[in-house]
């Protein structure tokens, strides 16, 4: 039997009111969304003991630290105990802190070398939220940022329980996190109207910005810590399809998630479609793989309440799946779906603790 | 299960030329290809020279305009295309469920995202071309050679500064010896672009002398481009349809520092504590080590951290163990660092020859290590590794040996 990867602490920062007690709150609504995308401004210290020392930070790196804070709490860890040699992170993000990029060439290219500021070039590097996040709680084991579209926050999950069911670590922090660019959002835009002239307009939903986390253990480990978990990560698939036909690969990644879980697609309690592009023929593809079920699954469209945060948007939806199965509010299987703007693909099955064992 | 990992294919482009052939030879020969930058101006900047490839071919892409995508994408096309070429595979031995590829890169194709932007601040926002942004990012690079090349499944992406690309050869090579794979096309890659030689100028990393890794007068790093590549395939596998394996990967060990964003321990903790992961993966002990590729950028801080983490790991041994630096060549690759310099430990295993780490004239008692002045050919060249460090604290060290040092 294969020991199952268990999330023992969730910590979201979403734009406008969107959170974690919010979004248990309102559900079965979603925290209504406030119109700018943003997430509100917050100090650090709310979230994480000796968060002043990071207040020079990118905005990615500021929420990742947050929802990292907010995680590892959850987990019945702290700053202090979480870290060492046995632990480790994993970021995944798209554009993460472009903001502090365009700063950084702006200064350049407008006032001159001398203007450009080391710190926003250091907190350019797409491994800053990673790195502070390291030096803030002490991860002295793999630290990781791997960059990707929307399902990126599934491949971090893919690499952490490649390290826990290693022995590599004995707990992995994985993160999502993405900051809002002017400047991207711009280039996005100018995509999509060059794109509409040639196709139907497919509703994706504008670029937003936030972090989630999730703190990842093996479930073997959690009785001689007394730890509880929230929900289990039961399987995952991913895949990609350059081409036209992506809804047969949705549905091959959706069976490949279930494939160990001792569950089916016709369980599916609820589901949480992408907040990318493709999101259509992911709902098409999620029907087509359901089958004939026999109760209808819920739909928990984050896109409504958070927008697209790109590179946090899938972590934003494993944590709101296992917020709510945590809760109680769903039963689980939760299945979620995330699509990238080439094709790329993932979907991830999340049971109750004590559910389907493989 | 664990399986044994052989390499079947390496390419590899720096500012030496595109290709294993020219690398090994001006690496012998200690020649330096540090030199003047044409990509951008240099006028305001006190240091003027880096690892630029010069005269760099547009790639003969078949599936992708040409003119379309980042400089990154064509150094990782020629680097691709020599491993690829070099292990005799072909697309229909590829199969993504059992494959992957796995890549490293600081900045991805950061020069279309200055263009971008360039023209959005100085042109207004409607007449910059939004196709940049896409390619700048670090895995659109990746996707083009996947396309061209018809190697279907998704990218792993790593974003490690200047440990990347050695971490995506770690990635590889677990996912081929767990057997959760056939094939891992790995490696890292990076080109040179204005944004990342500003940022390393506004850190006072660069220098505007020669670059002397490990020498007492050593003043900074020389920037570099470049990408590497290594086919990593299961030892079996490439032993039974006949392939020449060129080398073995023995071990991966990583760490991260927790210290600081851009500068290492002084100390060295958390890359002693890679370099003995690595070796306890890898099944050998210090003394087994008859090389060391060090991370050696040159920089007075970082050099002195390597020296304390490789005493620190290998014992009071590590002083008789030579250790070169091939930056003093061909400057830092950032994310390319890693797979380049692993390919470079590997030729220097097949070939038997010790690369130099040429300027180093001073020793420094902070930096007391055997360092190789002059290619050498040593009694024993059997297991060496391969040391990358980068920003945010990354520490990845793998562990290579010669083909039949096994028996």
């Amino acid at each position: 039997m294969t020991d199952r990867i268990v999330i023992t602490g969730i910590g979201m920062i979403g734009p406008g009111a969107f959170g974690r007690a919010a979004v248990v709150r309102a559900f079965p609504a979603l925290p209504r969304p406030e119109g700018t995308g943003r997430v509100a401004e917050f100090a650090l210290e709310e979230h994480l003991e000796g968060g002043r020392a990071f207040r020079r930070v990118s905005g990615a790196t500021k929420f990742a630290l947050a929802a990292m804070g907010l995680a590892i709490g959850d987990a019945g860890f702290s700053a202090q105990t979480f870290g060492g040699p046995d632990a480790g992170i994993i970021v995944g993000l798209t554009h993460g802190g472009a903001p502090y990029s365009v700063q950084f060439h702006r200064e350049l290219m407008l006032e001159g070398r001398q203007a450009a500021s080391p710190l926003h070039f250091s907190e350019s590097v797409p491994n800053a939220p990673a790195g502070n996040a390291a030096i803030a709680f002490q991860v002295r084991g793999p630290v990781h940022t791997l960059i990707g579209e929307e399902p990126v926050g599934t491949q971090a999950i893919d690499l952490a329980a490649g390290l826990l069911r290693s022995g590599l670590v004995e707990r992995c922090l994985v993160a999502g996190t993405e900051e809002w660019s002017e400047v991207v959002t711009h280039a996005y835009a100018q995509i999509d109207r060059a794109r509409r002239r040639r196709l139907a307009p497919n509703g994706v939903p504008p670029l937003s910005e936030g972090a989630a986390a999730l703190v990842l253990e093996l479930e073997s480990t959690l009785t001689q810590r007394g730890a509880r978990a929230q929900a289990v990560l039961a399987g995952w698939g991913i895949g990609r399809c350059p081409g036209d036909h992506i809804e047969d690969t949705i549905v091959a990644a959706v069976l490949d998630a279930f494939g160990s879980t001792g569950c089916c697609a016709a369980d599916v309690d609820h589901i949480l479609p992408p907040t990318g592009r493709s999101r259509p023929a992911a709902i098409r593809a999620c029907v087509s793989a359901q089958g004939e079920a026999a109760e209808p699954a819920r739909w928990v469209d984050l896109a409504c309440a958070v927008g697209n945060p790109a590179g946090a948007s899938n972590l934003l939806q494993v944590a709101t799946s296992a917020a709510l199965i945590s809760a109680g509010k769903v039963n689980g299987p939760g299945l979620v779906l995330s699509t990238g703007v080439t094709g790329t693909l993932s979907a991830v099955v999340l049971c109750r603790a004590g559910g389907a064992q493989p | 299960m664990t399986r044994r990992v052989a390499i079947t294919g390496m390419g590899i482009v720096t500012s030496h030329g595109i290709g294993k052939a020219v690398n090994w030879r001006k690496t012998l020969a200690g020649e330096s290809s540090i030199r003047p930058i044409t990509l951008f101006d240099t006028a305001a900047y006190r240091t003027k020279r880096a690892g630029q490839v010069a005269d760099l071919p547009v790639a003969p892409w078949r599936r992708i305009r040409a003119s379309r995508v980042d400089r990154a994408s064509h150094l990782l096309y020629h680097a691709v295309a020599e491993a690829l070429e070099e292990s005799g595979l072909a697309a229909a031995d590829w199969d993504p469920s059992r494959s992957v590829v796995a890549l490293g890169t600081t900045l991805g194709g950061m020069a279309s995202g200055e263009r971008y932007h360039q023209a959005y601040v100085r042109k207004g926002p409607a007449r910059a071309q939004p196709s940049r942004v896409v390619d700048h990012l670090a895995h659109a690079q990746p996707l083009h050679v996947m396309e061209e090349f018809s190697l279907r499944g998704v990218p792993r992406v790593f974003s490690n500064a200047c440990a990347s690309g050695a971490n995506a050869v770690g990635y590889g090579f677990h996912l081929v010896r767990t057997g959760r794979g056939d094939l891992a096309l790995c490696g890292g890659y990076d080109p040179l672009c204005e944004f990342a030689f500003a940022g390393f100028h506004s850190l006072q990393a660069l220098t505007t002398e020669l670059c002397r890794p490990f020498d007492c007068n050593r003043s900074g790093l020389a920037i570099g481009e470049g990408a590497g590549i290594l086919l990593l395939e299961a030892w079996d596998r490439a032993k039974a349809r006949g392939a020449r394996i060129l080398g073995e990967v023995l071990g991966y060990g990583e760490s991260n520092d927790a210290f600081h964003m851009t500068r290492p321990d002084p100390e060295g903790r958390s890359a002693a504590l890679a370099v003995r992961h690595a070796l306890q993966d890898a099944g050998v002990a210090p003394e087994d080590v008859d090389y060391v590729n060090a991370h050696g950028t040159g920089t007075p801080f970082n050099d002195a951290s390597e020296t304390a983490a490789l005493l620190a790991a290998l014992g009071p041994q590590a002083r008789e163990i030579p250790v070169s630096s091939s930056k003093s060549m061909i400057g830092h690759l950032l994310g390319g660092a890693g797979a380049v310099e692993g390919i470079l430990t590997v030729l220097a295993l097949e070939e038997r020859w010790l690369p130099p780490n040429v300027n180093y004239e001073t020793p420094d008692p902070e930096c007391d290590l055997r360092i190789v002045q002059t290619a050498t050919r040593p009694e024993r060249l059997r297991v060496a590794i391969s040391n990358s460090f980068g920003f945010g604290g990354a520490n990845a060290v793998l562990v290579f040996r010669a083909v039949g040092a096994d028996s």
